[in-house]
């Protein structure tokens, strides 16, 4: 694994840029704030988790009232769907925020308390101020394509580590 | 005016100028990491620990005694638990709001401030939902409210607007959390990165479940921060709106009115930033961060305070509007009674500290004046309370039938009770605030690097 | 020794005394002797009616605590040998009843035949009557006149230990455990009183300190002190409640003053408001009879506001209640009936003033009119078992819910005390154990209906139409067809037949007939609960001769 520490995040970039479709191996960046772009799926499966949420909790309250146990409460109807949205749209909600917070540990497999980058010193600083990149690769002849072509961009530290 | 003499920015930074983003994440983390001078810290946490106990006695008597230990009688049933579960919840409101709704408008005075709301909201959620259990006549059976499945086939009530309460204050606290930690995963992993000792080390690296700023961990990140804040901001709203409908579901003259939940929803945000006030000022002075926090967040939660006013001061003028315009007279005779009879005191303290006092916001030497500032604030939480116990209390003194009319008289363990939960309050924020970053850090270093982080 | 308070002494003058009672009081502490009785229904005896007819009285069940009957106690001061109660009536009635079968005949009708004496012609004497009023000597101004009357529940003080009495609010002042010194509006106002205030009335050459409270109506110059109260030995609950009027009972009719003293003694009371001013009007429904007569069903109103769905329960029997207002005389025998039958807790003074008495059934008092003056107007309030109940809709847990019968059924059981309840009842008839009552009585098991649950701390309660009783009839009519029908317990005890309970759907039945009255109405009908329970509207007919 090849590890170069930038000061910048242009200079990430620029170095990102370098390394696209080389095909020289997984790459990362590892940066102390947010990166452009975002990624659709978990809010997909928000949105989704919190329709389902919604609807399963409205269901459940007319399963409930109406097949279930239904009885005589205050001779409104069995299924008195007015009272049941309040519920329905907290259960959605919570489904929402449930699916997104365990989404965001399924897709990002958290918690990982051990990787590989963590034997790096210079990776201490990157939730901090430096900005890294990564390049995943066991192939030593790839590996030292990328430390050519990262030498050239002047990083502030350059490493290579076991993957 | 001379050249020489400066004019006062229209707009004040929110940061002050010549903060970097390492100048910043030292500070911050020093705070955290231990590296600080932590006396204010102690002479806060001691008596607040000290209320926090007063608090589990005051539950432990309560359990082996009953509720006849507070003032709850008849026709009042509900005393000051509900007003307090109210006051508490409103405040968490005021949180997220900040947190959720002003990120959603892209506000950039937000960044420094939201951790604080959101450690607020926490702490002040659990106090709020402690209470609906000690409230209960038999509290060990507070989870029959779960639908469970059961010998019986049996089910709560879901008819019931305290049903709807109890799932949306479950709801709100989950989703609070989850809301707060995903937001403190990112500073977890500087703090895991920049510790020194092997313990803190070790605590934090398991607190940030592995987190690293990997470009793919951050783009995920943003994708479900954007559509939390989406859900926490409308969650909120419904969540104090149901709290409004535990009133306004029943038949009280004086609570069955449709105002009631964007009532609440309005006095909750309003209690909230007159809390958040109260807590970023001692934070900004004694962790050193004035910085960060500037007059300009100040000037704004001023601003919010005083719209807030504006807002719930529409809705007593509304209440007084539709008990005349409906002319019904249980509603007549309730009302008269709250403002003119022998406790008319408490509604006109409301009026003064909720609708009157924070009016001075709209001068701008009030808002520089922190002493000033922190005194409106305290008059509006108590102003709230107060409105709460008019609610609470004042409303079912005079129900349909004469025969009912009766009065709340607290006691001792009324009062203890309160003041424990604002010692779990103060104990928990202050325990939290000192091991975690006090400002979001990562979403400091886009405003520092001059990025919106709401974008 | 407590109703005569010279009597002590004189008792000191002799040397030897026997006391007997059914519990020990202040003579029996005093007497050197004390001889515990059995209770009048755990004995043979015999009584005579007014008129001289003769009954047996038997025993209901053998002695719970031991004691010696009246007959025996008396036989062994009159006959050289011990003899038991049958033997002794027994002998007394065999002149009367000689053969066998005529000593189970009277026992099976309930009377000795032919005891009846013959009733005197006599003729009244009016002017002996009006010889014998000796007219009152004139008040100073600053005095009033001293009336000392029975209290109402514990009448001269032999039911102070009674719990239930205790606690049973007095008609018109609803004052509980105390017996204030009534005084009127007028003198309350001269003399700057509130309710509580404490006064000392000196009367003769001597002083008492009691509390006031004021009830509108009473004739200006009057006091009224209730004797009955401030027992010192009679049982954990009467000793030491209340004030001993007996003392003052020897000035009844005199003048007396009265002072301020400046404090404030808490008195306890279950009728709180501000008493003149809540109106009656559209909730105690009265009218006058010329009213009645020109339209009668002037008074019925509305008996809902608009509505979205109708769901009523579907059972073939239908309970429901009708409740005179016509008849009702704020006695409280209907409350103190409901306590028995329902093992309702006794809360105790404290907790009365913490609003916290547990009564399912309470009757509200309104005045209406000047203060000097008022008309009063008693309304029994108790469950209406709406078809719409607002108060099943907010709990939570479900522990109120309605049967197809039309009760609204409180599950004990299910109730966690939100009390949510409660606060949602517009009629505010639902009562919360704050405390564990019914435990922390000290009460025989046996005083206690098995029939019916004695609730938690912190469990909701109510009336429930007697449920007991009707699940009596349900099982009864379950075996044998027999027709549905139930007698409340508060309908069994009204001395004026106030309710009327029964199935709605028979058309035969009293309650049917009553509701289809022009005065029939619902009590708060814009609340939209659809009670079963209606009023029949209060109608009077005042005699235009005698000044308003």
């Amino acid at each position: 694994m090849i590890l170069g520490s930038f000061a910048s995040e242009k200079e990430l970039m620029r170095a990102v840029d370098a390394l696209r479709s080389k095909e020289l191996g997984p790459v990362e960046t590892y940066t102390p704030s947010p990166p452009e772009g975002e990624h659709f799926i978990l809010k997909l499966v928000m949105l989704i988790a919190g329709l389902l949420g919604t609807a399963a909790g409205f269901g459940m309250q007319a399963y409930a009232t109406g097949i279930s146990y239904p009885i005589d409460i205050g001779g409104r109807p069995n299924v008195f769907w007015p009272a049941y949205i309040p519920f329905a749209v907290e259960t959605g909600f919570l489904a929402a925020m449930l699916a997104g917070f365990i989404g965001f540990l399924i897709v990002n497999c958290l918690p990982t308390l051990y990787d590989p980058i963590d034997e790096s010193d210079s990776f201490r600083r990157a939730s901090l101020d430096a900005w890294l990149l990564a390049v995943r690769t066991g192939d030593p002849d790839r590996a030292q394509r990328v430390m050519d072509i990262l030498r050239r961009l002047e990083p502030v530290r350059l490493e290579e580590l076991a993957s | 005016m001379s050249a020489t003499t400066m004019r006062a920015p229209l707009i004040e930074d929110v940061v002050k100028p010549g903060e970097t983003v390492s100048s910043m994440t030292e500070q911050v983390c020093a705070v955290a990491l231990g590296e600080r001078n932590y006396l204010w810290w102690w002479i806060a946490l001691v008596p607040s620990a000290a209320l926090l106990g007063l608090m589990v006695v005051s539950v432990l008597w309560l359990f082996y005694q009953g509720i006849q230990v507070w003032g709850n009688d008849w026709p009042n049933v509900w005393g000051f638990p509900i007003i307090c579960y109210v006051w508490w919840i409103g405040i968490a409101s005021g949180g997220t709001f900040i947190s959720a709704f002003f990120f959603l408008t892209r506000a950039e005075w937000r960044t420094s401030i939201n951790r604080t709301a959101e450690t607020m909201t926490l702490f002040t959620a659990v106090c709020a939902g402690i209470y609906p259990i000690l409230h209960l006549g038999r509290p060990w059976f507070f989870y029959w409210l779960f639908p469970y499945p059961n010998t019986m086939t049996l089910w709560p009530n879901f008819k019931s607007p305290l049903m709807w309460d109890f799932i949306a204050i479950f709801a709100y606290i989950i989703s609070s959390v989850i809301f707060w930690y995903i937001g403190l995963l990112p500073d977890l992993a500087a703090l895991r990165d920049r510790a020194r000792s092997r313990y803190a080390q070790i605590a934090y690296g398991i607190a940030a479940l592995g987190f690293r700023g990997s470009g793919t961990q951050w783009r995920h990140f943003r994708g479900i921060y954007g559509v939390m804040a989406g859900i926490m901001a409308p969650m909120v709203c419904s969540v104090h709106s149901v709290v409004g409908l535990d009133f306004a579901g029943g038949q009280m003259p004086g609570w069955h009115a449709t105002d009631y939940p964007p009532f609440f929803v309005f006095g909750a945000v309003f209690s909230g930033f007159a809390t958040v006030l109260l807590l970023i000022i001692p934070i900004r002075h004694f962790w050193g961060l004035r910085a960060y926090i500037t007059q300009r967040h100040i000037d704004v939660l001023c601003r919010l305070t005083l719209t807030a006013s504006c807002c719930v001061a529409y809705a007593y003028l509304m209440e007084v509007f539709s008990v005349y315009y409906g002319q019904d007279p249980a509603e007549l005779r309730m009302f008269h009674a709250r403002v003119f009879g022998f406790d008319a005191s408490v509604y006109w303290a409301t009026i003064v500290l909720n609708c009157l006092i924070p009016q001075l916001y709209w001068f701008r030497t009030i808002r520089r004046n922190i002493p000033l500032v922190v005194l409106i604030s305290v008059g509006v939480v108590a102003g709230m309370w107060l409105e709460r116990y008019g609610i609470v209390i004042q409303v079912p003194h005079r129900p349909h039938l004469p025969s009912a009319w009766g009065y709340y008289h607290p006691t001792f363990w009324d009062w203890s009770l309160f003041a424990g939960t604002c010692g779990l309050f103060l104990t928990g924020f202050l325990l939290t605030i000192r091991f975690v970053p006090a400002l979001s850090m990562f979403e400091m270093r886009e405003v520092l690097t001059g990025r919106n982080p709401s974008s | 020794m407590f109703t005569a308070p010279g009597f002590s002494d004189a008792l000191k003058k002799v040397s030897f005394s026997v006391a007997s009672n059914v519990s020990l009081d202040e003579t029996a502490s005093a007497a050197t002797f004390f001889v515990p009785l059995t209770h009048g229904f755990e004995t043979w005896g015999d009584t005579l009616a007014f008129e001289g007819t003769a009954t047996i009285m038997q025993p209901q069940s053998l002695p719970l605590f031991g004691g010696t009957s009246p007959p025996e106690l008396l036989a062994l001061f009159t006959t050289p040998t011990t003899q038991n109660a049958l033997d002794a009536v027994q002998q007394t009635w065999k002149a009367q009843l000689g053969a066998p079968d005529a000593w189970r005949d009277a026992l099976a009708q309930g009377v000795v035949p032919n005891t009846a004496r013959t009733p005197a012609a006599v003729a009244l004497r009016p002017e002996a009557v009006s010889a014998s009023l000796k007219p009152l000597p004139a008040l100073a101004p600053q005095e009033l006149r001293l009336v000392t009357q029975p209290d109402p529940h514990l009448w001269d003080g032999r039911f102070a230990n009674n719990p239930w009495l205790q606690e049973l609010p007095r008609p018109l002042t609803k004052v509980v455990w105390d017996n204030p010194l009534m005084v009127s509006p007028a003198t309350a106002k001269r003399m700057d009183l509130v309710n509580g205030a404490q006064i000392e009335m000196t009367v003769g050459s001597g002083a008492a300190r009691m509390p006031v409270w004021i009830v509108p109506g009473q004739a200006d110059d009057v006091v009224v002190a209730l004797f009955g109260y401030g027992r010192r030995v009679v049982g954990d609950v009467g000793s030491g409640t209340g004030f001993d009027v007996y003392p003052l009972r020897a000035s009844d009719g005199a003048a007396i003053t009265l002072e301020k003293t400046g404090r404030q003694l808490p008195l306890a009371t279950t009728d709180h408001h501000d008493v003149l001013e809540a109106p009656a009007d559209d909730i105690v429904r009265h009218g006058t009879l010329a009213n009645f007569q020109k339209k009668p069903d002037f008074l019925k109103g509305d008996e809902h506001g608009p509505m979205l769905y109708r769901n009523p329960p579907t059972q073939a029997v239908a309970w429901g209640m009708s409740v005179d207002l016509n008849a009702c005389i704020g006695c409280n025998a209907c409350v103190v009936a409901c306590m028995a039958e329902n093992n309702v807790p006794v809360v105790g003074k404290t907790a009365v003033m913490h609003e916290r008495e547990m009564h399912w059934l309470r009757i509200d008092r309104y005045y209406e009119g000047p203060a000097e003056a008022p008309e009063a107007f008693f309304q029994p309030m108790l469950c209406m078992h709406c078809e719409e109940a607002p108060c099943e809709v907010v709990c939570p847990f479900g522990a109120t819910v309605h049967d197809q019968e039309g009760l609204n059924v409180m599950v004990y059981n299910r109730c966690a005390g939100t009390r949510f309840c409660s606060n949602n009842c517009p009629y505010k008839v639902r009562r919360f154990n704050y405390g564990a009552y019914s435990k922390d009585e000290h009460r025989a098991p046996e005083s206690r209906n098995p029939d019916v649950t004695a609730r938690a701390r912190g469990v909701m309660e109510k009336c429930t139409f007697c449920l007991q009783r009707i699940a009596k009839t349900r099982i009864e009519h379950d075996r044998d067809g027999t027709r549905e029908q139930a007698v409340t317990a508060c309908q069994a005890a009204c001395p004026t037949q106030v309710f009327t309970f029964g199935d709605l759907n028979d058309h035969e039945s009293e309650v049917v007939r009553r509701k289809a009255s022009p005065l029939d109405y619902v009590l708060l009908p814009e609340q939209n609960t659809r009670p079963r329970l209606t009023y029949e509207a209060l109608i009077r007919n005042p005699n235009p001769d005698i000044p308003a």
